[in-house]
C-alpha cells in the first residue's frame, strides 16, 4: 500500500507541457458545418464544409476580426471563432496535500472540482 | 417516526423542492436562445437577503486550506472590476471584495457575504481582461442570483431528517442496533435524494450565472471571444489535462491487485460524483454560451481583448514578485517528493512570499517529505521555524500553518509549547468555522476529551455547517474504533440484506 500511495505522490506533478491553442471541435456541438472565408474582412463566405470532413485538432495560425485562420485541404482559410471551440493553454496544478476542492457554504467553485 | 417529525421533515422536503422547482423556472422571462438570461436583457430585480458578516467570512477563507495570497496592488486592479460590475448591475453599494486564494489549481467562488476568490492561477491563466471581467461577473452572478440560499435549505432538511431517522429508530427500538435498519434506509434514502436535487439546482445555477456574467461583460463593453468563450475553455482545458492525469494516476494503480481494487472504488466514486455534480457538463455550457452569443451583432462579437490593464497590473513589481514567488512554491507543491522541490520553494519564500502561509507551507512540506527519504539542507532553518514568518505576521497568517506548527511541536514531546500555539491560533481564529474541528482535535488529543466535547457542543449550536465534522473531531480514540466497527457491521448487513444473505 505504501509503494502505492508513493506511486500516486510521484504522478501528482504539475502539468508543464503547454501545447499551441488548437481548434478542438465546431460549437455548438450540434453544428453541422462551419463557412470558410477567404479573408478576415470577406463578407460572403468562401464555401462551407461538413464538421465529418474536418480532422480535429486544427492548428491556430492567427486571430483577427473575430476570426481564426487555419489551413483546410492545404489551403488557407478564415472560420468564425464563435463557431468553433478552442484548446487553451493553463497554468495550474493539482499539487498541494492539504489542498481540497470543497469550501463550506462558498459556490462549487469554477474549475475546483477538476482535480478530484 | 412522531407526528411532529413527520411534518418538519416533509417542510423541509418541500423547501428543497421549492428551490429545485424555482432553479428549473428561472430565467423563463428574458430567455436568450441559449436558454438563459439573454446577453441584451435587462436584469431581473435581486431577491432581499441578510448578508453573511464580511470580515468574518475572509478570516474563514484564512483558516481553509493554505488561506489567502495578499497581493494589495493587485486586489486594488480586481476590486476596480469588481466595482464596474456591480455597478453595472444596478448595486454598486453591495458589500463584498475580490480576494486572491492560496491554491495553485484554477478556483474562483463566491460567497453569501458578497466577497470572491480567485486563484493567482487564473490571474496567470488568462490573456485579458475580457476573461477576468468575465470571471468575476460569473462569480457575482451567484450572489445576485442568491446563489447561498441552497446552503440554509440544505442544513434545515439534514437537521430535520436527522431528527426524523433519530425518531424512528427510538419508536422501532434500534438506535443501538448494529445491523442495518429502518433509520438507516430512510437517512440514505434521504441523502440519495438530497444529493441529487442539490446538484439539479447547483448545475441550473451554474448556467444561470453563465448566462449573467455574458449579459453583465457583454453590456460592459468586453468581447465574447476573449472573455466567456475563452474562460470555459480554460476550464474546459484544464478539465481535459487532469482528465489525462487521472488516467494516467489509475493506470499506474491498476498494475497490481489492491491498485485495480482502488480504480475500481474510484471509478464509483467518480459515477456518483457525475451524477451529482454542481457544474454542469462544460461543453454543454460552451455550447449555451455560443447558442446565446450568437444574438449578438458581429460589431460586439469581433472586439478586440482589453489588454493593456491587465499587463500593466502583473507588471507592478510587488505584484510581479508576489506572483513568481507563488509560482514557484507551486511547482514544490507539485514535485514534493523531488530534491528539487526545497529549490523551487526556497525561491517561493523570497520577497512578499516570505510571509504567505502558501510559499512557507510549501517549503515547510518539502523539506520535510527531503529528510524523510535522508536528505538534509544547508542553509535551511529547522522547518518548523520555516512557519514562524506567516504566524509573525497579523495580515498573513492562516489557520494551517497554526495547527501544522501546534501539531509539530506536541509530536516532538512539546507539548506546552504547543498548547500555548493553539491558544493562539484558536483565539484568533475562533470567529472562522473551519478552524474548530482541527483544534478540537488537537485540544482532544493533548489536553483533554472533556474539553475536545465542551468545544464540539459549542462548535455545533455556533455553526451548525460543521456541526458533524466538530462531534467528530471530539470522539476519543475509543469512540473512533466503535464507530468504525459498527460502520463495518451495518456495511455486512446492508451487502448481506442485498445479496439475502
Amino acid at each position: 500500500m505504501k509503494k502505492l500511495t508513493v506511486a500516486l505522490c510521484l504522478a501528482v506533478v504539475s502539468i508543464g507541457a503547454f501545447a499551441a491553442e488548437q481548434i478542438t471541435a465546431l460549437t455548438p456541438s450540434s453544428r453541422a458545418d462551419i463557412e470558410l472565408y477567404d479573408s478576415p474582412t470577406a463578407v460572403q463566405s468562401a464555401k462551407k464544409i461538413e464538421a465529418g470532413d474536418l480532422s480535429f485538432p486544427i492548428n491556430i495560425l492567427a486571430s483577427q476580426n473575430g476570426l481564426m485562420k487555419i489551413t483546410v485541404d492545404g489551403k488557407a482559410y478564415w472560420v468564425k471563432s464563435t463557431q468553433v471551440r478552442v484548446k487553451r493553454d493553463v497554468v495550474a496544478s493539482c499539487g498541494g496535500s492539504n489542498d481540497r476542492a470543497e469550501r463550506v457554504g462558498s459556490t462549487p467553485g469554477a474549475g475546483a472540482n477538476a482535480c478530484k | 417516526m412522531s407526528m411532529a417529525n413527520s411534518k418538519s421533515f416533509r417542510k423541509a422536503q418541500v423547501g428543497l423542492s421549492c428551490l429545485l422547482a424555482s432553479a428549473l423556472l428561472a430565467g423563463c422571462q428574458s430567455m436568450g436562445s441559449g436558454g438563459g438570461l439573454s446577453p441584451t436583457a435587462d436584469l431581473p430585480p435581486p431577491e432581499s437577503r441578510t448578508w453573511a458578516n464580511q470580515s468574518e467570512d475572509v478570516l474563514n477563507q484564512r483558516a481553509t486550506v493554505y488561506g489567502l495570497i495578499r497581493a494589495p496592488e493587485l486586489e486594488k486592479y480586481l476590486n476596480g472590476l469588481y466595482a464596474k460590475i456591480k455597478k453595472q448591475a444596478g448595486v454598486p453599494e453591495w458589500q463584498g471584495s475580490v480576494y486572491l486564494l492560496g491554491t495553485s489549481r484554477l478556483d474562483a467562488m463566491a460567497t453569501a457575504a458578497g466577497n470572491i476568490y480567485i486563484s493567482p492561477s487564473w490571474i496567470q491563466t488568462v490573456g485579458s481582461e475580457d476573461e477576468l471581467v468575465a470571471i468575476l461577473s460569473h462569480e457575482f452572478g451567484h450572489i445576485y442570483l442568491h446563489y447561498h440560499q441552497l446552503e440554509e435549505a440544505k442544513l434545515g432538511a439534514d437537521q430535520t431528517a436527522q431528527i426524523a431517522a433519530l425518531g424512528l429508530a427510538i419508536a422501532q427500538k434500534t438506535a443501538q442496533s448494529q445491523g442495518w435498519s429502518n433509520a438507516d434506509t430512510l437517512m440514505s434514502a434521504y441523502l440519495a435524494t438530497r444529493d441529487l436535487a442539490v446538484a439539479a439546482y447547483s448545475r441550473s445555477q451554474e448556467s444561470a450565472a453563465d448566462s449573467f456574467g455574458l449579459n453583465i461583460s457583454t453590456k460592459l463593453g468586453y468581447s465574447y471571444e476573449y472573455g466567456m468563450k475563452a474562460f470555459l475553455e480554460h476550464m474546459l482545458s484544464w478539465e481535459e489535462q487532469n482528465e489525462e492525469r487521472d488516467r494516467l494516476i489509475n493506470e499506474q494503480l491498476a498494475q497490481t491487485l489492491d491498485g485495480a481494487l482502488q480504480v475500481g472504488q474510484k471509478k464509483i466514486k467518480k459515477g456518483w460524483a457525475y451524477a451529482t455534480g454542481q457544474h454542469p457538463d462544460t461543453i454543454k455550457r460552451i455550447d449555451a454560451m455560443a447558442i446565446s452569443a450568437d444574438a449578438l451583432p458581429m460589431s460586439v462579437l469581433s472586439k478586440k481583448p482589453v489588454k493593456k490593464p491587465l499587463d500593466a497590473a502583473l507588471k507592478q513589481p510587488r505584484t510581479s514578485q508576489t506572483l513568481k514567488a507563488y509560482a514557484n512554491a507551486s511547482k514544490a507543491f507539485g514535485n514534493l517528493q523531488e530534491a528539487a522541490s526545497v529549490d523551487y520553494a526556497k525561491q517561493g519564500v523570497a520577497g512578499p512570499g516570505a510571509k504567505l502561509a502558501f510559499n512557507v507551507m510549501a517549503l515547510n512540506d518539502a523539506v520535510n517529505a527531503n529528510q524523510q527519504s535522508g536528505k538534509t539542507f544547508k542553509g535551511i532553518a529547522r522547518s518548523g521555524s520555516i512557519l514562524d514568518a506567516n504566524l509573525a505576521s497579523e495580515q498573513d497568517r492562516a489557520w494551517i500553518v497554526y495547527k501544522t506548527r501546534a501539531n509539530q511541536l506536541a509530536e516532538s514531546g512539546q507539548v506546552a509549547p504547543a498548547k500555548t500555539l493553539m491558544d493562539q491560533g484558536f483565539a484568533y481564529f475562533r470567529p472562522a468555522k473551519e478552524a474548530w474541528p482541527d483544534a478540537i482535535e488537537f485540544y482532544g488529543k493533548y489536553e483533554s476529551w472533556t474539553k475536545a466535547k465542551q468545544l464540539a457542543s459549542e462548535c455545533s449550536s455556533k455553526y451548525p455547517v460543521v456541526a458533524q465534522a466538530c462531534q467528530l473531531a471530539a470522539q476519543t480514540p475509543d469512540e473512533k474504533a466503535q464507530v468504525d466497527r459498527a460502520s463495518q457491521q451495518k456495511a455486512n448487513s446492508l451487502v448481506g440484506k442485498i445479496f439475502g444473505k
